[in-house]
């Protein structure tokens, strides 16, 4: 996303393709459909993530608990009050902004490591709430919810119109001033606060709207999978958005969506093949850091322009 | 309540915090010298419990003679590898930020994981029980076994070595130097990069030394390591990042409280570590020993 | 409870009645032979392999659970396979592993929906069981045999249709263990007692308590207690028991908690001061090699229960098991663990089932006549005859309870001695009855 140029270039004929590509997966099967639609979801948590990490230099370890939020907002919104799709989706965006603002508020004054083991003590914390509160269905969660138009391919659409959506404002908030003021925190925060910045603020906006599309895709997944459970906010999943971003490229804004994508199809490849799917994950997470760190997304460009 | 059972627990807990030290100390000690944040330290955990069982239960069939090697000689084993894994892996990400060395040691994790279990079998192992041969003492209702007060002295008989190591030997003040600044110490004519190795060496050691520890009072299965490393970033956060006194100190704190949460109020028992936690990130960033926090980049 | 005599008349009957049944089918049903198989020449049934997908935990703690079902599964398959498979059909077995949180369901339907199972077995987790229901249910319509989860919710607070349970769940067994203190145990005074910190753990405690106390109502009850899955310190548990001065300690642990609870329970002298010990799923193979002989209490007495145990029905007058767990530990070199022995028996269930139904209609049968077929179905498995209720698809056999003791020489790990057997009559609630809340 590098050029500005007025001309329509590559990396715009690559994005129509990919929507139009992406349009079109229901043709391909139902299992691709489902496949693709949680790549999505991830890919979306995953580059709000990045807002935050990426943009903001925050390194949250705990970023899996907004996804619950949202999901388990909306889950209870649905079970527990009878509240139709749209309040209960309304409900859970509005609750992962307000959990992202508390707990964003507590840990934004940390950085480096202590933000990211307190963005972990936090996630395990909720879990642990999530667990023993029977309210919240307890280690079994709650399951069963009806999917909209009661058809995965129609809610398909649903999943890729709202991320496309909500990745389009991730991009033009990156893009805004706002994106700006990140990234002068995330490259100095001592000049950001000399050119005026109160960089506390900066790290809180960036945070709460991370958390909110975090919950979004959260929120968005329980009906795909039609159930959440208390494991969705342990640490292990945050490690998934953290990997996710860096398999992509951190410092390129689609980046997250392709290692979301490679990362989606790659695991479930690798758990047909093999019983020991795991440790084909992490091998390949080792390959990445030592010899891809700037990601498969970071390469292609780098490759482009050198070209 | 009943003051025998509040003692008896605070002992429980004290258990649990000698084990939660060996690992801890390691973790932060590696922290402190490198600023490395080894994901993958429960791991050697794990395998330090699996390489005892080897010993134990196989080469030795249970017999006191097997515990006494196992704890002479696996401790040593996982500290190898662990220097091995900073050699071949670790090293070369000095350079980038820390979330690459996390995200390193995260997939270890996963390949040890499986490794384990490829190696000694999906099943959950047990140790034979060392209380078998050393039996205990009455307390009132109470027993308590030998092995939970020889684990007791053994936590606190590393902190000591520790604390002697690091205030008494070159070595040690070396690495406690680099710790500051490795950058002058390298200047100074150190090779930085053989510090580094011995602490990795050191830490993984005494990570081993934990599981061969645990191993004999728990159940050994793939994915054991998981547990005891989140609660080990709770006791070097709470401690202070790179202060072996503070991996003590939060080790008491974690496992006395987490004992006596069990004992009086279950339903804070997965909860209250991590309040602690978040509670003195708060209010003290730096832990009760830590050092002031200071940017890098 | 039966004696042994009793039990082998029930046993007989049960014999009997498969028999018959077996005979009127399988003498109905074209045989089919391997020639026949290959060229595909039954009419109506399909050439291409029969896909059936499983599920349990195959990484990280409970992976070991997946292991002994590939085990047992690998060899229904091959004794089906070698002998012409499902009315020609060779049988495949695709696994996906239910330790992938996130994705239980995903994976689930990605089984049905892209990799042609047609068929599902397996699960381990009783979290995962409710969640799978409705999905299978309303969605994906496949005929699906739980083989280990054991919550009474699933056969009885659900209209199942599609979905069964062929393995022991865990309400008879808690029923049969209050009958088993209420008879044995009279002198029992007060009562601990320790599980796992969800669902399981707290239904269990619920079935049991519920039962005693209307069997031995002057009993007193400790507040109980629940540890985490995957607990590695019971310390702090045993010595709150300790102070509260059970003679009788009922545990739900189970796996690695439950050997784990015992070692520290010994060593921190509980198995001194107490006279009973209780755990509904102690009698699995690999939780007594990791308890192992060393760890039997000398004073205490220690009793355990599963969902299949290997000696039981006795090997002289039951051939099936005797000859399942002879192959299993000539081909493994261990005692088939219950999860063996229900996935085998799932597979045979439904190979039964597709068999009956083909002969009612002549052509490879739908979900719905394989429903159908499996309603009332019985099918001899290595745990005995298993009756597949019709009003909750309930799999129902009789309970054992059994005492610990050192298995040397003849065995590797502790055995079940002293067996004492609830015909399913005595012990499981009538269909859709729990103790346990529904909702």
């Amino acid at each position: 996303m590098q050029s500005e140029s007025e001309e329509v270039s590559f990396e715009q004929i690559a994005i129509a393709v990919g929507i139009i590509l992406l349009a079109l997966v229901p043709l391909a099967g139902r299992h691709m459909t489902h496949l693709v639609a949680s790549a999505l979801l991830l890919s979306l948590a995953a580059t709000s993530f990045n807002l935050l990490f990426g943009y903001t230099g925050l390194l949250s370890f705990g970023h899996a608990l907004f996804w619950g939020v949202g999901g388990y907002t909306l889950a209870v919104m649905m079970s527990r009050f009878g509240l139709g799709y749209v309040e209960s989706f309304v409900m859970a965006v509005i609750m992962s902004a307000v959990f992202g603002a508390v707990i964003g508020f507590l840990c934004v004054r940390h950085t480096r490591i202590y933000f990211a083991i307190l963005t972990l003590a936090f996630g395990q914390m909720f879990y642990g709430v999530a667990v023993k509160w029977d309210f919240l269905g307890g280690s079994d969660g709650i399951y069963g919810l009806p999917r909209p138009f009661n058809t995965l391919e129609l809610y398909y659409y649903v999943i890729l119109a709202i991320t496309l959506a909500s990745l389009f404002i991730l991009y033009k908030i990156t893009r805004s001033s706002l994106g700006l003021s990140f990234m002068a925190v995330r490259d100095n925060a001592f000049r950001a606060k000399f050119i005026g910045l109160d960089v506390s603020r900066v790290r809180l906006t960036s945070f709460i709207i991370s958390s909110i599309f975090s919950g979004v895709a959260g929120a968005l997944y329980v009906l795909l999978e039609t159930a959440i459970s208390p494991e969705t906010m342990l640490w292990t999943h945050s490690a998934e958005f953290v990997f996710v971003t860096l398999l992509g490229g951190p410092r390129v804004f689609l980046g997250p969506l392709v290692g979301g994508f490679i990362y989606s199809f790659l695991a479930d490849v690798a758990m047909s093949a093999t019983e020991y799917w795991l440790l084909v994950i992490g091998v390949v997470l080792v390959a990445i850091v030592l010899f891809f760190p700037h990601g498969v997304l970071g390469y292609f460009l780098k490759w482009r322009e050198k070209r | 309540m009943d003051p025998g059972l509040i003692l008896v627990q605070t002992f429980n807990g004290l258990v649990y915090s000698s084990i939660l030290f060996l690992v801890s100390s390691g973790l932060t000690l590696i922290y402190g010298i490198m600023r490395v944040l080894n994901l993958a330290h429960g791991s050697l955990y794990m395998v330090g419990a699996y390489l005892g069982i080897t010993v134990v239960l196989y080469l030795m069939s249970g017999t006191p003679l097997g515990y006494l090697l196992a704890f002479l000689a696996v401790p040593p084993l996982t500290g190898l590898l662990g220097a091995a894994l900073e050699r071949g892996l670790i090293r070369r990400t000095y350079e980038m930020g820390e979330e690459y060395q996390l995200l390193l040691t995260f997939g270890l994790i996963l390949i040890f994981d499986d490794l384990v279990k490829m190696i000694w079998g999906p099943a959950y192992i047990n140790f034979p029980d060392p209380n078998a041969f050393l039996g205990g003492f009455r307390f009132g209702e109470y027993k308590i076994p030998v092995y939970h007060i020889l684990l007791i002295a053994l936590g606190f008989s590393v902190f000591l070595v520790l604390w002697a190591f690091f205030s008494k030997t070159f070595t040690g003040k070396v690495m406690r130097a680099a710790a500051q600044d490795s950058e002058v110490v390298e200047a100074m004519g150190v090779d930085v990069s053989k510090i580094f190795v011995y602490s990795f060496f050191l830490g993984s050691l005494l990570s081993g030394l934990g599981g061969i520890s645990a191993g004999p009072l728990y159940t050994a299965s793939p994915g054991m390591g998981t547990d005891i490393i989140v609660y080990s970033f709770a006791v070097i956060v709470i401690g202070g990042m790179g202060s072996v006194p503070g991996a003590l100190a939060g080790s008491l704190i974690v496992g006395v409280f987490r004992s006596l949460a069990i004992a009086f109020y279950p339903q804070m028992e997965i909860v209250v570590v991590f309040v602690i936690m978040a509670l003195v990130l708060l209010v003290k960033p730096t832990g009760l020993f830590g050092a002031p926090e200071f940017e890098r980049r | 409870m039966v004696t042994r005599r009793e039990f082998l008349g029930i046993l007989g009957g049960g014999i009997a009645g498969l028999v018959i049944g077996g005979a009127l089918g399988y003498n109905l049903a074209p045989k089919p032979t391997p020639e026949k198989a290959k060229a595909g020449k039954l009419p109506g049934v399909p050439s291409e392999p029969l896909k059936i997908g499983g599920m349990w935990f195959i990484s990280g703690k409970f992976g070991t659970y997946g292991d002994m079902a590939k085990k047992a599964l690998n060899m229904a398959v091959e004794e089906i396979n070698s002998s012409g498979g499902i009315l020609g059909r060779k049988v495949e077995v695709t696994l996906k592993d239910e330790a992938d949180r996130e994705n239980v369901l995903k994976n689930i339907r990605k089984m049905v929906e892209e990799e042609g199972a047609e068929f599902l077995i397996g699960i381990d987790s009783s979290g995962d069981v409710l969640k799978l229901t409705p999905v299978v249910e309303n969605e994906l319509h496949v005929v699906t045999i739980i083989t280990h989860a054991a919550t009474p919710k699933l056969t009885a607070c659900n209209n199942l249709h599609y979905m069964f349970r062929i393995s022991m769940y865990e309400e008879p067994i808690d029923i049969a263990a209050a009958k088993l203190v209420a008879e044995k145990f009279k002198d029992v005074k007060k009562i601990a007692s320790i599980g796992p910190d969800y669902a399981y753990g707290y239904d269990s405690w619920a079935i049991f308590s519920n039962a005693l106390k209307k069997l031995l109502p002057d009993v007193t009850w400790m507040e109980p207690m629940y540890s985490k899955l995957g607990t590695e310190d019971f310390s702090t548990y045993i010595d709150k028991m300790l102070s509260y001065g059970p003679d009788l300690v009922f545990s739900s642990l189970w796996g690695g908690d439950a050997a784990t609870f015992v070692k520290q329970a010994n060593s921190k002298g509980l198995f001194d001061s107490i006279k009973y010990y209780l755990n509904p799923m102690l009698g699995a193979t690999d939780t007594l090699k990791a308890i192992g002989d060393g760890n039997v209490p000398a004073k205490a007495e220690v009793w355990g229960s599963g969902r299949y145990w290997f000696l039981y029905p006795p090997h002289d007058v039951y051939p099936l098991n005797k000859n399942f767990v002879n192959k299993f530990k000539s081909k493994y070199g261990e005692y088939p663990p219950y999860v063996s022995a229900t996935s085998y028996t799932a597979i045979y269930a439904l190979k039964a089932a597709i068999e009956k139904a083909y002969v009612a209609k002549g052509a490879w049968p739908s979900q719905d006549d394989v429903v159908a077929a499996l309603e009332g179905l019985a099918i001899a498995g290595p745990m005995g005859p298993v009756a597949i209720r019709n009003e909750d698809h309930q799999g129902v056999y009789s309970v054992f309870w059994g005492k610990l003791k050192r298995g040397a020489p003849n065995y590797p790990h502790p055995i079940l001695d002293d067996l004492q057997i609830f015909d399913f009559g005595e012990v499981f609630p009538a269909p859709k009855q729990t103790y346990v809340k529904c909702g």
